[in-house]
């Protein structure tokens, strides 16, 4: 059986993430699907579902704990522009 | 510009913010899949006193996809409503998405089409003289939970020419 050791400092992380009001496994659910999706391995909709919270909800919750909902760049946020750009010139 | 497919998070951003009808003013006749509409109902009712006036107003607005999202295979790792997004658009053929997470816009772009987030739509709203500023209505964000790192944030001020937060 693997065991998996948490760190104090991951135990704080924890509960600053999910609430340490909540059970062990539904925490690491929530931290877990933060993580995936901070380091960009899943959308915040997918990230949500692997949270089992509603995709409101668990933007809700980012914004609680000061986590951005959107990890758009600055490159991205030009990028945009310049594609309302082309697509006004359609 | 064609109307675009819109996901939920544009539209809870405008809500937020009071202004929903510009997407009305700037694209006509735009569209989103009922998966995106019942992520709408469930965070709209929660945040937002007129909720059912704005649930009522985007109705007309909602698509039905023909195929089973579970037999689609889009792109890694999207929600299901961005996946309804992804798949609304490729059954319709409309090409242009109003969507924020980056791993849906890279598989649409990957298909050839035009993807923009909230920032640029926020943007090109004052840029065609339906904001003023937009600077109160990222301090609304702040006060009412859609939290935006404040470096992007300053970024679009410096874009629009305003004064930084």
């Amino acid at each position: 059986m693997n065991v998996i050791d948490i760190a104090p400092s991951k135990a704080e992380e924890l509960d600053q993430f999910a609430g340490n009001d909540m059970p062990l496994g539904r925490r690491l659910r929530i931290w877990g699907a933060i993580s995936l999706n901070l380091e960009g391995k899943v959308s915040i909709g997918n990230a949500a579902e692997i949270a089992e919270m509603h995709k409101g909800a668990f933007e809700d919750y980012l914004s609680d704990h000061h986590v951005p909902i959107s990890l758009l760049t600055i490159e991205d946020v030009m990028r945009d522009v310049e594609t309302i750009r082309k697509l006004d010139k359609q | 510009m064609k109307p675009p497919i819109i996901d939920s998070s544009p539209i809870i951003s405008l809500a937020v913010i009071g202004r929903l009808e510009v997407l009305e003013e700037l694209y006509s006749h735009f569209c989103l899949p009922v998966q995106v509409f019942e992520e709408l109902q469930f965070h709209l009712t929660r945040h937002i006193s007129n909720a059912k006036d704005l649930i009522e107003a985007l109705k007309p607005r909602v698509l039905i996809l023909k195929n089973a999202l579970q037999s689609e295979r889009t792109a890694p790792h999207p929600g299901l409503g961005e996946r309804a997004c992804l798949v609304l658009a490729l059954e319709t053929g409309i090409t242009n998405l109003l969507i924020r997470d980056k791993h849906a816009k890279t598989y649409a772009e990957q298909q050839g089409w035009f993807c923009f987030g909230t920032m640029a739509l926020l943007l090109s709203a004052k840029k065609q003289g339906l904001m003023l500023e937009l600077r109160p209505y990222f301090e609304t964000f702040a006060a009412s939970g859609r939290f935006y790192t404040s470096q992007l944030l300053n970024h679009v001020l410096s874009l629009a020419g305003e004064q930084l937060l």
